[in-house]
């Protein structure tokens, strides 16, 4: 499982390395579904990420927090990025203070980055809760890269309708937007991956055959979920992960996901989420 | 002005360019780290703990935010002897920058079979550091709790490595001294500390405990004062040199460990949060030297007015 560092966007003989900036807030405001969104002045990053790629904000909060978190990208437009977060910890809550032209503390772009599908693939997106803006910034890159629309399926799942994120966004895409709640309050009724489920299904009851391509992020019990459902269809499956992170660059060991190894004599071995990651093949992980 | 103030210093026979190190644990094998700086400005890069044979490390969850420290079980994760020597020696070896290996073993003979496989890379390792200390297995830390063990440990690999041995303790023990004395009475070269303290957490929504191995090792800021407390007490109780380890954020605390007697320190959890914070400690300790118009170490180590 090699890195991809950013690949595509850079000169061959000068590779992107992740560096430390102080980048400057340009907006950061309520979005739909509680969420919020931060658009950071990052020149760096923004014309050289990658969809999956994520940065490590240091937020520091009155009374504590020594680590950065990381935060996925939601896209890069010019010399700014945009970040999607909810606020659940005292982190992310702390975060929403922050106004224009206050700075904060960046090391980004960290992590690879998605494989491409095949160029006529079923594409399914499914995020679950905030898992959205990995896969968001997917569907913007593959349509950017002049893959059809019709054939990109987004699966957005929330508790209810009130806290799907970005559903309005990811319409105007262009692409197919499917809102999963599961108190049935809008779109299909269940988790996300009901959803995912249904359109697999009809895919095989199709009679014409057609790869599908799946992506997904979102809680690990979901992801556990979509990677049964991935091998019960036999269809390629990558998942963006999430995990406490101390330092999102590689070198404290601490976001480790098992995963498949043969190169062991356990048959695993534990996997950096941050450097190998967040992106990986759903059928390495072992869940447990 | 500034070229004027020397950092270096001396361990058995071994210059190093300034007292900053990398703790091991906390910079890998050196290659993520070089993305953000030259290594070969730091005084030592140590790596994470080598093994005789791989070791997959613990299941997670490994790590978890206490207030402003943090708790770790990784399990010794790492590439074993051979693979390091293979893989991670050549990339080191390029990189002109002191290197300490640290290494651990269920037993005496584990140890001593790491230090002769790294005697054939002697020439590019500037020392090997015991990690006698780790609280997140069950071999390692007995060596740091038994001043017999220890002292057997360090006679034993002194006889067969030939590069200087530094000996890494633990701070989980009744009195730190007297395995620092063991240490250096059995030919320890150094004596580094701390290692982490034993620490626990629980998720009170799962009454789970927050890491797989149930308890881990506390680091950072809040342990710094507890470290100081046992360097000044081990300086005060050894003459080969002391490395304080623990809880270092900037420059200020690398000159509180000097006074109470550490003639080097290494940078850990903070590389975590800053992959640069020991570049930035090297020019702000120098800073700090020109303004108090100090022109070596020798006059801050053990200058504690206690």
């Amino acid at each position: 499982m090699e890195r991809r560092r950013c690949p595509g966007k850079k000169a061959p003989d000068s590779p992107y390395m992740p560096d430390i900036y102080r980048l400057r807030i340009i907006s950061n405001s309520e979005a739909a579904g509680d969420a919020y969104l931060l658009t950071l002045h990052a020149p760096q990053i923004a014309r050289s990420c990658q969809p999956g790629n994520f940065v490590q904000l240091k937020i520091d909060f009155p009374g504590g927090g020594l680590w950065r978190r990381p935060f996925s990208i939601l896209d890069s437009d010019g010399d700014n990025i945009r970040i999607l977060y909810k606020a659940l910890g005292r982190g992310t809550s702390y975060l929403t203070c922050f106004t224009p032209d206050m700075e904060l503390n960046a090391i980004g772009a960290l992590g690879n980055s998605f494989s491409e599908p095949g160029r006529l693939d079923s594409i399914v997106l499914a995020g679950g809760g905030i898992g959205v803006p990995p896969l968001y910034f997917l569907a913007k890159d593959l349509l950017d890269k002049g893959y059809l629309p019709e054939n990109i399926h987004f699966f957005n799942g929330a508790a209810d309708a009130g806290a799907l994120v970005f559903l309005d966004e990811i319409a105007d895409l262009g692409v197919s937007t499917y809102a999963v709640t599961e108190d049935g309050s809008m779109g299909i009724k269940g988790f996300v991956t009901e959803g995912v489920m249904q359109f697999l299904m009809g895919v095989k009851k199709t009679p014409v055959k057609k790869d599908t391509s799946l992506y997904a992020c979102g809680p690990n019990p979901m992801l556990h979920v979509v990677s049964k459902l991935a091998e019960e269809y036999d269809i390629n499956c990558q998942l963006a992960l999430e995990s406490l992170m101390p330092c999102g660059f590689g070198i404290c060991m601490g976001c480790a996901v098992k995963v498949r190894d043969k190169n062991t004599t356990e048959g695993y071995s534990f996997r950096r989420v941050c450097h190998e990651g967040p992106i990986f093949n759903a059928r390495d992980i072992i869940w447990e | 002005m500034m070229e004027k103030i020397d950092l270096s210093l001396e361990i058995a026979g071994k210059e190093f360019k300034n007292p900053i190190w990398l703790a091991s644990g906390t910079c890998g094998y050196g290659e993520e780290l070089a993305d953000f700086f030259k290594l070969d400005q730091i005084g030592a890069i140590v790596t994470k703990t080598i093994t005789k044979e791989p070791r997959p490390g613990h299941p997670p969850p490994r790590v978890f935010e206490t207030g402003y420290g943090m708790l770790n079980a990784i399990g010794l994760q790492n590439v074993g002897v051979d693979e390091f020597i293979e893989s991670k020696l050549p990339f080191l070896e390029k990189q002109n920058a002191n290197l300490i290996v640290n290494i651990a073993g269920r037993s005496v003979e584990e140890y001593c079979s790491v230090c002769e496989k790294l005697n054939d890379a002697s020439q590019i390792i500037s020392a090997i550091e015991l990690n006698m200390s780790c609280p997140n297995v069950t071999d390692g830390l007995e060596f740091s709790k038994n001043p017999k063990l220890a002292e057997e440990l360090i006679k034993r690999t002194k006889s067969v490595a030939t590069c200087p041995i530094i000996a890494k303790l633990s701070p989980n023990v009744a009195d730190i001294s007297e395995i620092a004395v063991a240490s250096e009475q059995a030919g320890a070269d150094a004596i580094s500390l701390i290692n982490t303290l034993v620490g626990m957490a629980v998720d009170i929504e799962t009454f789970k405990p927050r890491l797989s191995n149930v308890t881990g090792g506390l680091s950072g800021p809040p342990i710094k004062p507890v470290a100081i407390a046992m360097v000044y007490k081990v300086y005060n109780s050894v003459s080969v040199p002391v490395i304080g380890i623990g809880g270092i954020m900037d420059y200020r605390d690398v000159i509180e460990f000097m006074l109470c007697g550490a003639s080097a320190v290494q940078i850990g959890t903070a590389n975590f949060i800053n992959p640069r914070i020991s570049i930035e400690i090297i020019e702000s300790l120098k800073r700090w030297m020109e303004s108090r118009d100090y022109r070596s170490l020798n006059d801050i180590v053990g200058k504690v007015r206690a």
